[in-house]
């Protein structure tokens, strides 16, 4: 049991490899997660993005393939291995935070380390360790119903990491949350994921939310980001175009003259973020908003306003485009 | 047009109004309501209460009630034993016979209870499928009070499998797949997570194998005859004093009526969907 301030190991678990075929679905898939990355995932919805943390978790047989995990094979259809999912160390954060309803927030939390053999009393300063990390101590003795959506989700997250995964899969954990919660949550989740260096697998439709959160995620220098696919790209090879939101400049007419990259986009909400605004956009077909960084003299300049159509323009220079890093699906082609 | 709060309060009092449904509806939905309610009406109205404690109280009223109550209790047990798993496996379990396999298990629901007992008797009985070689031990099941137990199983088991089944649909298996992510074995992701969300169908489920067993009659009589204090429950208790003492049969029936509407009560109580 590690708990969030337990001291770092020298390499953390969760190094994958992964090749599966599933024929229904048309998924030809090859993924690879180096140990501390956090890899996001892109991919409209229906793209069948989470299909490898289906595949991952044991939740869904492929049809061909072959997933270790830190050198164990936890699939081999060739050699007929199949691993269970309670045998994998791979733990699953989804849209919903599906604690039990019938369990206590720290019985929730407990669980992880009651069923992998952890005693009663050592489970329950689990529970206590990691409700504290998520700052949902106060929750400990309610019932899943008695909390909101942001509060569950905490002590989803806290129950998932309490459970010591090599592998964390993450599968839009945010999305079904309000958007006031979401931020914070986001940075909590960013915070104990660097805190443990947990290898995590990020599934996300909002292409601008995986960036952010995979930039966030890891460190702050983004490097870590290995692996993004769109499904919606439509030609040649799957690639992504990422940028920090601070390279987002916003213009109220089309800007023109040095090689920009602008597009025209919708506001549908501004963050006051310190000295800066952030603003958010309406979501394009198949990918998710834009997020632009301009300062606050720069927002009340433009008198910026939810519902404003402006440009957003980004220097090529501040792009970085991904090649899909063998993360493919035939589904986009 | 007449204005003010006096239309939707009138509005408010007339049947119908929210309910989305055409007036008519009530009328047949009521007619119903009365063909249930006035039976049991007109049998209370019979009921010779100065004597009704003595009727019930009577050496063969007490043995028919304590068997019924002992051989319901261990059918429902055994229906639980049983059904659990049952029902686990149709709800869960992926396999080529699955359909058939669900059809045949809900069966008895259909049969007339007459004709479970005589094919009870052909596989328990002394010649029967199972009951011939039992009888070269010396164990004989047909007209005992196992028998009773055997015949208000049979009966009783499609009810408990049929409520805990669809709980476990609606319930879904989110959760499970949660669990075992979560490192927990198939068994501890049962004992934990399967069995606390479904324990409302699982209660609702005993309690109605327990009152189909109360009130098994058919397969009783046919499979394990009618013996005082051995196999003679309390619906057999009341077919045969109807014969002789009518306001003793009428007494009994108030008891099973009264327990009946526990039985409602408690499962109406406890839970918002039942199974059945």
């Amino acid at each position: 049991m590690t708990g969030p301030s337990a001291r770092k190991p020298a390499a953390p678990p969760g190094a994958v490899d992964l090749i599966a075929t599933i024929a229904e679905r048309g998924t030809d898939l090859r993924l690879t997660v180096q140990p501390g990355q956090v890899v996001a995932v892109l991919g409209a919805n229906g793209a069948g993005k989470s299909t490898p943390l289906s595949l991952l978790s044991g939740l869904l047989h492929p049809d061909t393939g072959r997933i270790t995990l830190d050198g164990q094979v936890l699939v081999d259809t060739t050699a007929g291995v199949w691993v269970p999912p309670h045998r994998r160390k791979v733990v699953l954060l989804a849209q919903q935070a599906l604690l039990f309803p019938h369990l206590t927030a720290a019985a929730n939390v407990a669980f992880g380390p009651r069923s992998r053999g952890a005693g009663r009393r050592a489970a329950q300063q689990a529970a206590d360790t990691w409700l504290a990390a998520v700052d949902a101590t106060e929750f400990a003795d309610r019932k899943p119903a008695q909390l909101s959506g942001g509060q569950a989700q905490r002590v989803a997250i806290a129950r998932a990491l309490a459970a010591d995964p090599a592998l964390l899969l993450l599968d839009e954990p945010m999305a079904a949350l309000d958007v006031a919660v979401a931020p914070a949550l986001r940075h909590l989740l960013r915070r104990v994921l660097r805190d443990t260096r947990r290898t995590a697998l990020l599934v996300t439709h909002d292409l601008i939310a995986g960036i952010s959160d995979g930039r966030h995620l890891v460190t702050d220098d983004g490097t870590r980001i290995a692996g993004l696919f769109d499904p919606a790209c439509r030609t040649g090879d799957p690639v992504v175009a990422v940028f920090r939101p601070s390279a987002v400049a916003v213009h109220l007419t089309e800007p023109t003259g040095s090689p920009r990259n602008h597009l025209p986009v919708t506001i549908t909400e501004l963050e006051p973020r310190g000295e800066i605004v952030r603003v958010h956009t309406a979501p394009f077909p198949g990918a998710g908003g834009l997020l632009a960084d301009v300062t606050v003299a720069a927002a009340a300049d433009l008198e910026l306003q939810p519902g404003d159509r402006v440009f957003a323009a980004v220097k090529a220079t501040e792009i970085t485009i991904y090649p899909g890093l063998g993360v493919t699906d035939t589904t986009a082609s | 047009m007449i204005t003010g709060p006096r239309v939707p309060a009138r509005r408010r009092r007339r049947a119908g109004t929210g309910s989305g449904l055409p007036g008519w509806v009530f009328a047949p939905a009521v007619v119903g309501g009365i063909f249930i309610v006035l039976p049991l009406v007109a049998m209370l109205a019979r009921v010779q209460w100065s004597q009704f404690w003595t009727l019930i109280t009577s050496d063969s009223s007490i043995d028919a009630l304590r068997l019924s109550l002992q051989t319901s209790t261990a059918s429902t047990v055994l229906c639980l034993l049983l059904g659990t798993p049952m029902a686990l496996v149709l709800a869960r379990a992926q396999f080529p016979g699955l359909r058939p396999a669900r059809s045949l298990v809900l069966l008895p629901l259909v049969l007339p209870p007459v004709v479970g007992g005589i094919a009870l008797i052909y596989t328990y009985g002394r010649l029967g499928l199972i009951g011939q070689y039992l009888d070269t031990f010396g164990i004989r099941v047909a007209f005992t009070t196992t028998a009773v137990v055997i015949a208000q199983t049979f009966v009783a088991l499609p009810f408990l499998v049929l409520s805990l089944e669809g709980s476990l649909r609606s319930a879904g298996r989110r959760y499970e797949a949660v669990a075992a992510t979560l490192g927990a074995t198939p068994t501890t992701v049962l004992r934990r997570v399967t069995i606390p969300l479904v324990l409302p169908g699982l209660f609702s489920g005993a309690v109605l194998a327990f009152a189909r067993s109360l009130g098994e009659f058919g397969a009783t009589l046919t499979f394990a005859g009618s013996l005082q204090g051995v196999t003679r429950t309390l619906p057999l208790e009341i077919y045969l004093q109807r014969e002789t003492d009518a306001d003793a049969a009428v007494a009994l029936s108030l008891v099973l009526v009264v327990v009946a509407v526990l039985i409602v009560l408690a499962t109406r109580g406890r839970t918002s969907e039942g199974g059945l």
